[in-house]
């Protein structure tokens, strides 16, 4: 089908990252995907994507600040007339560095936490972080950027939804995302030792409805995770449709997983135009719009608006790419592979390496 | 409609609004997204100036023949109040000048 404008840029900016958290979506092999974007090469991409009809800018990674060349990248970006928005887990990144990164027109900053306080945050970041990043997260009020604070949630941390919204009230954040772990890449391994029960999480939702209906605060995301719900998220809003992820290795992808789906081609910017990356790649084309969908998809009221799912879960767990997601209770491999999961359980976790 | 008439709005410091070939775009701090119907013509009278109850003045003179308009027009709002794309001024509060 004819590739749709996209609107916003994913800029994978490196996989490095000195956290270690357990529920990483990075790929389990990234230390093997080489750098390839140069400040300069980056500052073509965003020319190209704006000129492709993109309009944001997500400067993420692994962590984008690992990157000594980052103010480069941004002002790039800025004058490719995108709006900057940095995903930053707060270190190496410090307050001065984020003031020039203001001064060169930055606009928004998403800073994660791991838990409510220091003990629990850095136990699962793996590092000493927490105070860092809070102090990150006043300067960033201070310097008039828009605030994001996001807490990933697992079975470890979901009793201290409560405390987290506390925080972020008091830090005066903008929005605030719970986002409930991805079970891709680190955090598929460690998936037994992470996932919630329904109690923690009914327990949660209470907590978030409370705090909506309460007057002032920053706007609260928070969805079921999908092995709790009876239909898939739309991934990306469509595989190829509204974002461009360009991964570290200078790769054009609907999202930062594709590029693990064996069979799939996908092209890189280094070696041809983001255009014609995002409208002609083998990989690029395969799941856009519907056609491609098997049943109970294809005829399914919900395919325009779910798009069947995420295709790297659908490969995952089931091991074809082109099954309906199986988070999805129409999906007839919904109660082996999701339900079954909801009572494993292990101790422990790998950390991120 | 939950918003007052006399209230006035402003959009965001954190938000832009762009005019594209195939419409308008909202740009937020964590993505962007298109603007279906009259959305963004109701997001131009806002960063115009004036109260919820000229916006709707004008809207009412725009489309007289808009049977539910004053209750699409509140919901509008509220929704993007609820997304942070506008924020609403204090009663004495000077909106911010477009930069």
């Amino acid at each position: 089908m004819k590739a749709p404008t996209p609107l916003n840029l994913i800029a994978e900016l490196t996989y490095r990252c000195p956290l270690q958290c357990p529920f990483c979506s990075n790929p389990i092999d990234f230390a093997m995907r080489r750098e390839a974007l140069s400040a300069d090469d980056w500052g073509r991409v965003f020319d190209q994507a704006s000129r492709l009809g993109v309009v944001h800018v997500g400067l993420t990674g692994g962590e984008p600040s690992a990157r000594q060349d980052l103010e480069e990248i941004l002002e790039r970006a800025v004058a490719a007339d995108l709006y900057t928005h940095l995903v930053t887990a707060g270190v190496p990144l410090d307050a001065p560095r984020l003031e020039e990164l203001a001064l060169l027109g930055l606009r928004s900053v998403q800073i994660s936490i791991q838990d409510a306080n220091a003990e629990a945050s850095d136990r699962i970041a793996g590092t000493e972080s927490f105070e860092r990043k809070i102090a990150l997260c006043e300067k960033t009020r201070e310097l008039g950027l828009a605030l994001t604070l996001n807490c990933v949630l697992h079975r470890e941390n979901l009793a201290s939804v409560p405390d987290v919204i506390a925080l972020a009230r008091r830090l005066n954040a903008d929005c605030l995302e719970l986002a409930n772990t991805q079970y891709h890449g680190w955090a598929l391994r460690n998936r037994a030792a992470l996932m919630p029960s329904r109690e923690q999480l009914v327990e949660a939702n209470g907590a978030v409805e409370d705090a909506r209906s309460q007057a002032g605060g920053p706007r609260i995301l928070f969805a079921l995770p999908d092995y709790f719900s009876d239909r898939p998220k739309p991934c990306m809003s469509g595989w190829g449709r509204l974002a461009i992820v360009v991964d570290p290795t200078g790769l054009v992808l609907p999202c930062h997983e594709a590029a693990t789906l064996p069979g799939l081609e996908f092209w890189n910017a280094n070696a041809r135009t983001l255009e014609e990356c995002w409208t002609a790649s083998p990989g690029m084309q395969a799941f856009r719009g519907t056609e491609w969908m098997l049943e109970p998809c294809r005829s399914c009221p919900d395919r325009e608006k779910d798009f069947g799912g995420c295709r790297c879960q659908a490969f995952r767990l089931l091991g074809d790419a082109r099954r309906t997601d199986p988070a999805c209770a129409l999906s007839p491999d919904h109660e082996r592979v999701i339900v079954a999961a909801r009572e494993e359980t292990v101790e422990k976790w790998l950390p991120r390496r | 409609m939950g918003l007052e008439e006399t209230r006035r709005l402003q959009l965001s410091k954190h938000a832009d609004l762009k005019t594209r070939a195939e419409g308008d775009i909202l740009v937020l701090p964590e993505r962007a997204m298109r603007i279906g119907g009259s959305g963004g013509e109701i997001l131009r009278l806002v960063i115009e100036g004036g109260s919820v109850g000229s916006i709707l003045e004008t809207m009412r003179d725009r489309y007289p023949d808009s049977a539910d308009l004053e209750s699409e027009v509140g919901v509008y709002l509220e929704e993007m109040l609820e997304n942070g794309a506008l924020v609403q001024l204090d009663v004495d509060e000077e909106p911010r000048s477009a930069s």
